[in-house]
């Protein structure tokens, strides 16, 4: 299968404190991996690099994607080639209308792709579509992006996001925190509607409890910025038993 | 005082003329010491500017008033009664000074010197539902002062919409608006500026809400020399609610004050404000907001959103939002934000393909968005997002400073 994405050996900084000290990973196209590890482990920062926030150094390794260097790319042009992050806790943008938002980021991968721009009428019905797939009401459309929104309506939103814009490599941070089950078990069913052998998705995750609807087929656990063992589903249930301390380095 | 056409006077020598000011002295030092005064440039007092002759006023089509050189004209077809106070009975101009005898006393001099022109002004007197705003054009064809007075009076349980739009050359527009609601009658009212004006715009209003009315306006500025409004609103009577919002998109050395006073005098009223400033070049903005409850105003329930965006370094706000409270059973609310594009915003629209520019053009056009949201009538809310795109094309959102 084709590799979507490669990490190796990648190491990042921020304020000149490193968080990633060498991190190996790839994904290829129809897989789901998962990156479980405790707070501060570089989970979160892993993602933000990815997608290029401004506020994280480089300081060694490299990423492609799709057989490209990631790094050469600026944020909105990584986002237009197919690489979409889920935030931890997603922007309110007031004034600004959903449904003219998601519009705006569908016809932004289209004219980056050389393709025409979807007028209002056409992408009316692309919506429907994809309202039906991330399971999001109506009513979101009528409303700004985010503003107002419910934490488990902040994450719904970031679902219908990514139904619409349908990247090649969706990274989903902590997308499970602050939902109820049933929050979760609805996010997980978009999710592996999206699923295809093209595309593939980093889940981002303290708990096992999201992995019990979406199977992943590799999991990895990131421990102090890097990556100290990899497995399939069942390291996930071995970590929900073990919690993390038995991978956590030995105290002096 | 009187005054000969085409002669050459400056605004000074007519607010020193008033028994208000006449043992001032140095103008520019009062306006300097009084609060509500204190951060606007007067240095537009000793302009000198020419009375011109009045000519008869053509009304522009789609217009129901147009106020031109210091002359009205009134359409046939409007869906309003309007008229001039000279063309008043006396019965009802009895009536309306009653009503207006509910104002505080006036400490805005230049409220006081439009005074004189109370003879010409015009009244709009709204009755039952109107269908459709009543639009007012104030227009000025060569840099004058200007000094268009009007009088709505919103009868009782009427519905009516207003909306006003000034342009032309005026070097110096005052404008005093008297606004009676009576009891249950409902009135909208927008305003603003479609292009930009070289002119120093002063707007005044005096509003006064009988029992359980409705007032809810929207007024948006953008490239104007200096602008300040000045709304007085005191609730007369029981259960009444106001929605007050402005914006204000200025760049270059433009300048905007929004000087508000909200006297809650009867129980259980509700009043909203929502002002926010879009400041780009060395442009200056103000917010203050004063909201009085008044011993016995039980039940008041008071909110104040003051929001400011600043896109250059040499921008400048003065933000002052105040309540004065002396009930114990109200419920009032502040608050004023000031600050730069968040860095963390940018970048969730660039994730999501916006390029930097298109981001920081988008949460700019969001941000004034959310005022125009609370415009009505679908053509005027239409009329604004043009000018708001507009603004953004000017501006250079490329070097626009963000907040890390």
């Amino acid at each position: 299968m084709k590799t979507i994405l490669e990490i190796r050996d990648l190491h990042v900084s921020i304020d000149g404190t490193p968080i990633l000290k060498g991190v190996n990973l790839t994904v290829k196209a129809g897989e789901i991996h998962a990156i479980m590890g405790p707070n501060g482990s570089g989970k979160s920062t892993l993602a933000k690099v990815l997608s290029g926030h401004p506020s994280y150094e480089v300081t060694g390794g490299e990423v492609t994607f799709c057989g490209q260097n990631l790094f050469d790319f600026d944020p909105n042009e990584r986002a237009t080639a197919g690489l979409f992050m889920a935030f931890q806790y997603p922007v309110e943008i007031p004034g600004v209308n959903n449904a003219s938002f998601l519009r705006m980021a569908f016809n932004a991968k289209r004219k980056a792709a050389g393709q025409p721009e979807a007028d209002p009428f056409e992408f009316e019905k692309i919506l429907e579509a994809r309202l039906d797939i991330a399971r999001a009401p109506r009513s979101f459309l009528e409303r700004s992006v985010n503003q107002g929104f419910s934490g488990g309506e902040k994450k719904k939103n970031e679902i219908l996001q990514m139904a619409v814009l349908d990247p090649i490599l969706s990274i989903l941070d902590e997308t499970d925190s602050g939902l109820d089950i049933d929050a979760i078990r609805v996010a997980s069913d978009a999710i592996n509607d999206l699923k295809r052998n093209d595309n593939a998705f980093v889940l981002i995750t303290h708990y096992q409890r999201l992995l019990n609807y979406i199977t992943p087929d590799v999991v990895h656990v990131l421990v102090d910025g890097v990556v100290v063992r990899t497995g399939d589903k069942t390291l996930a249930l071995e970590l929900e038993e073990k919690g993390y301390d038995w991978l956590l380095p030995a105290r002096v | 005082m009187t005054t000969t056409v085409n002669q050459m006077i400056t605004i000074s020598e007519q607010l020193l003329a008033q028994p208000q000011l006449a043992n001032v002295g140095d103008l520019k030092k009062w306006f300097a010491k009084n609060e509500p005064w204190r951060y606007v440039d007067m240095g537009f007092l000793d302009t000198p500017f020419v009375l011109e002759s009045k000519v008869d006023v053509v009304v522009n089509p789609g217009y129901d008033v147009v106020f031109r050189d210091g002359n009205w004209g009134i359409s046939s077809n409007s869906t309003i009664e309007i008229t001039t106070w000279t063309s008043l009975s006396s019965d009802q101009k009895g009536a309306l000074a009653i009503a207006l005898e509910a104002l505080p006393i006036e400490e805005n001099p230049f409220v006081s010197l439009s005074k004189t022109a109370v003879n010409e002004a015009l009244v709009l007197i709204a009755k039952g539902k109107t269908d459709g705003p009543v639009r007012i054009l104030l227009d000025a064809t060569s840099p004058s002062f200007q000094q268009p007075v009007l009088f709505f009076w919103a009868m009782a349980d009427s519905v009516s919409q207003v909306s006003l739009t000034v342009t032309g050359s005026a070097q110096l527009l005052n404008v005093t608006s008297y606004v009676v609601i009576e009891a249950r009658a409902e009135l909208s009212w927008v305003s603003g500026n479609p292009e930009g004006i070289s002119t120093v715009w002063l707007d005044n209003s005096r509003i006064l809400m009988g029992t359980e009315s409705k007032f809810h306006s929207v007024q948006v500025v953008q490239d104007v020399t200096l602008f300040r409004s000045d709304v007085d609103l005191t609730f007369s009577g029981p259960n009444a609610h106001a929605s007050l919002n402005g914006l204000a998109m200025l760049d270059g050395k433009s300048r905007a004050h929004a000087i508000l006073q909200v006297r809650h005098i009867a129980k259980d009223c509700e009043s909203q404000q929502l002002f926010k400033n879009i400041l780009s070049g060395e442009s200056v903005g103000e917010y203050n907001g004063l909201v009085r409850v008044v011993k016995g105003a039980q039940g008041t329930f008071s909110e104040q959103r003051n929001r400011n965006l600043l896109l250059s370094d040499k921008a400048h706000i003065y933000a002052r939002p105040q309540l004065r409270i002396d009930a114990n059973d109200v419920k009032c609310a502040h608050g004023s934000t000031t600050g730069q594009l968040s860095e963390e915003a940018v970048f969730y629209l660039a994730t999501r393909g916006l390029s930097l520019n298109e981001a920081r053009s988008l949460l700019v056009y969001g941000f004034g968005e959310e005022v125009l949201l609370e415009i009505r009538d679908p053509r005027l809310k239409e009329l604004f997002e043009i000018q708001l795109k507009t603004y953004l094309n000017r501006l250079a959102l490329a070097d626009t400073q963000v907040s890390q």
